[in-house]
């Protein structure tokens, strides 16, 4: 960015017409345009103002440093007011989109995306697009209980995401003692862990038995931070989840059905500062609501 | 009392401790210090000739209280008619939001320069590339492969107001 030219200028210099062209702002300084305008307008719209301003758009992977499927959501039709064939239509339509920008942001982001988050409403194969190109992926959010259709797809992905260091599910189609496998497996180095798996909607993990169970990941030395807000789990399991990671310094397991106290965990794991217990948060569980989502639907921001 | 001397050759005299309000301004008289009076001029030819009195008010807006702003304790009522007077400001056409960017880029100053950014990507959230196109006078002229390049178009989105 040019500074003004103090030295150099020169009261006699021929004073120009000044030519006020947008096309030719620089790009740092449309770069700070378009993080403040997001995602949704900056790939629909700005970039098909003109060539320079698509350029700043696809040739600046930083802008695409952190991808949200969920920017501009509220200028999406309310789902949940339409039925039938409506809304079939609606989510499709939606969906397609999404999953498009999404794509694209994902092909200008390339080693520079750091950070997803997968809202409802997405095609299948985007969480594979996206890990494919996004190999400096640090921080993954899914909502979207499709997004993880089976356990290869999601070994697959996130196997290849060997960067990661949060993940975030919320709802999933698949058991969370399944899922506690693949991501030991996948990602080891893994250091922030979150399951929100709310039993309200989350049918299939009360329809799968004893396979619903948190599985016993493998040692993962680098997890610092694990919650398991709403999951079913029992003592043993749990223990046994601690001593295969030997690191956690915070421990949520709000609302989930685990039966424990606050020495036995103190006792396994003695590195833990940030304790939080079913039941401590059980009378305001209302008011928590939010604090359970809230987080979830908005993007870290203190991973940079 | 320095002097700024616009593009168009137009004057415009200011306090140092206003103009300190630029960092690039500030740093230029820190320079020159203990030097000739004629030093305290400052050429801006750069700059717009209208955008030297916008930004000359903006720094006297914000230079009757630099301790609030930096300690953050100014009174709700206070910050709130700032916050009435910067919408006010900022209320003007995107030719001279865009010479505001960059004025306030050049001459350094972060708080202007958030606040004219932030104006314009209001304007452009929630418009059409054409809308875009049209305010702010921008042609389109892509080329073939560009144009070819597939990148969904809002009539894949279903809007809200369809199903009000």
């Amino acid at each position: 960015m040019s500074k003004v030219d103090v030295e150099k200028a020169h009261p006699e210099s021929p004073s120009e017409e000044s030519e006020r062209d947008w096309a030719e702002l620089h790009p740092d300084l449309l770069m700070v345009i378009f993080r403040k305008v997001g995602m949704r307008d900056v790939l629909l719209h700005a970039s098909k103002v003109c060539s320079s301003w698509r350029s700043t758009a696809r040739d600046d992977p930083i802008l695409w440093r952190r991808i949200d499927t969920l920017t501009g959501i509220q200028d999406f039709p309310d789902m949940s007011k339409l039925r039938g064939e409506e809304r079939k239509a609606a989510e499709a339509s939606y969906t397609r989109t999404v999953t498009e920008m999404t794509k694209i942001a994902a092909d200008w982001g390339g080693n520079c995306v750091e950070q997803l988050l997968i809202g409802e409403y997405c095609e299948d194969d985007l969480l594979d697009y996206v890990a494919e190109r996004a190999r400096n992926l640090k921080s993954l959010s899914v909502i979207d209980r499709n997004i993880f259709r089976n356990i290869e797809s999601m070994a697959n992905a996130l196997g290849r995401l060997n960067k990661l260091e949060e993940l975030r599910i919320v709802r999933c189609k698949i058991p969370l003692g399944t899922i506690m496998k693949v991501i030991g497996l996948a990602c080891p180095q893994l250091k922030r862990l979150k399951f929100i798996f709310p039993n309200f909607s989350g049918k299939s993990i009360t329809q799968e038995g004893i396979s619903t169970r948190l599985g016993i990941p493998n040692t993962m030395f680098q997890l610092q931070y694990l919650q398991l807000v709403f999951t079913r789990t029992t003592t043993d399991e749990l223990m046994k989840i601690l001593e295969r990671c030997p690191n956690l310094e915070m421990l949520d397991l709000r609302s989930s059905t685990v039966e424990v106290k606050n020495d036995d965990i103190r006792i396994r794991s003695s590195k833990i500062h940030t304790l939080i217990l079913p039941d401590d948060m059980l009378s305001q569980a209302r008011d928590q609501y939010d604090d359970y989502y809230g987080d979830i639907y908005k993007i870290n921001p203190l991973i940079i | 009392m320095i002097t700024l001397i616009s593009s168009d050759k137009r004057k415009f005299h200011v306090l140092e401790e206003v103009a300190n309000q630029s960092l690039t301004i500030r740093d230029v008289i820190e320079d020159r210090r203990g030097r000739r009076r004629a030093d305290r001029i400052i050429l801006v030819t750069n700059i717009n000739s209208k955008i030297p009195e916008k930004v000359i008010v903006y720094w006297l807006r914000h230079f009757l209280m630099p301790e609030e702003i930096a300690h953050a304790s100014m009174s709700h009522k206070k910050a709130e008619k700032l916050k009435k007077w910067e919408a006010k400001f900022f209320d003007t056409d995107i030719d001279t939001l865009n010479d505001l960017i960059l004025a306030a880029d050049s001459l350094d100053i972060p708080s202007l320069f958030d606040g004219a950014c932030e104006k314009v990507s209001d304007i452009l959230k929630n418009r059409s590339a054409e809308e875009v196109g049209e305010i702010s006078k921008i042609e389109n002229e892509f080329t073939h492969e560009e144009e070819e390049e597939e990148i969904p178009s809002e009539n894949a989105w279903v809007w809200r107001n369809e199903f009000a």
